[in-house]
């Protein structure tokens, strides 16, 4: 049987031959939640274009409530 | 990941484990169950003489099948939890500090988490399988002595 590491990760010996395919999945789901958490926070456009939206001098229904 | 954060979801994870152990073995109890009923009715239309004809046939064999059912649900729970001694001696060999050993503690919990919802899919399913061939066992077995011929009950 080829060394794949799950013995050293504390998986055990495998019983059924889609363990390994399970266990792939779920590192799969977990790292990329956890790169979600870990990344360094980048631009968010969403937060930028509503930023700037709010801050809009001309905006028309912002000056028509300061003009009524 | 903030460390209060981490803690936070720690905690649910280990809750989500304790939950998975209980689901997987109330399913072995119910299999158990189902099947120890079926027995118990064929063995007794066995006992009263329903040794022949097709109900005494048809419920041994689905009965049969039943148990080889209940036993595949056996080997099929794999839940796991998370190994401290490989982590730790994994955390030595690779050099690891304090913050990174504590992280991969927790990726191990969330990882087992997550592998054991696909074993849960497992049970599940085969817990349906076990009750539903016990109940035909059953269903079987009942009618075996229901078509007894008179005088030999």
């Amino acid at each position: 049987m080829r060394d794949d590491g799950l013995g050293r990760a504390g998986w055990g010996p495998l019983r059924w031959p889609w363990e390994r395919c399970w266990i792939r999945r779920a590192e799969e789901v977990v790292d990329r939640e956890l790169a979600r958490w870990t990344d360094p926070p980048g631009p968010d456009p969403d937060t930028a274009e509503v930023g700037t939206a709010e801050l809009a001098p001309d905006d028309p229904v912002a000056e028509g409530a300061e003009n009524s | 990941m903030d460390a209060a954060l981490r803690g936070t979801a720690e905690r649910a994870l280990e809750r989500s484990l304790g939950h998975q152990r209980w689901r997987v073995d109330g399913e072995k109890v119910i299999a158990t169950f189902a099947f120890g009923g079926s027995l118990a009715i064929n063995a007794t239309a066995w006992e009263a003489g329903a040794t022949t004809g097709l109900w005494p046939t048809v419920g041994v064999a689905v009965l049969a099948l039943a148990a080889v059912a209940t036993v595949v649900l056996y080997m099929a729970d794999r839940i796991r939890e998370p190994d401290v001694t490989a982590t730790l001696a994994r955390s030595r060999r690779e050099g690891w500090d304090a913050a990174k050993t504590d992280l991969e503690f927790f990726r191990a919990l969330y990882v087992r988490v997550a592998f054991n919802e696909h074993v849960l899919r497992t049970t599940y399913v085969l817990t349906w399988v076990c009750v539903s061939l016990s109940v035909l066992a059953l269903v079987a077995g009942s009618l075996a002595m229901l078509t007894l011929p008179a005088g030999r009950s």
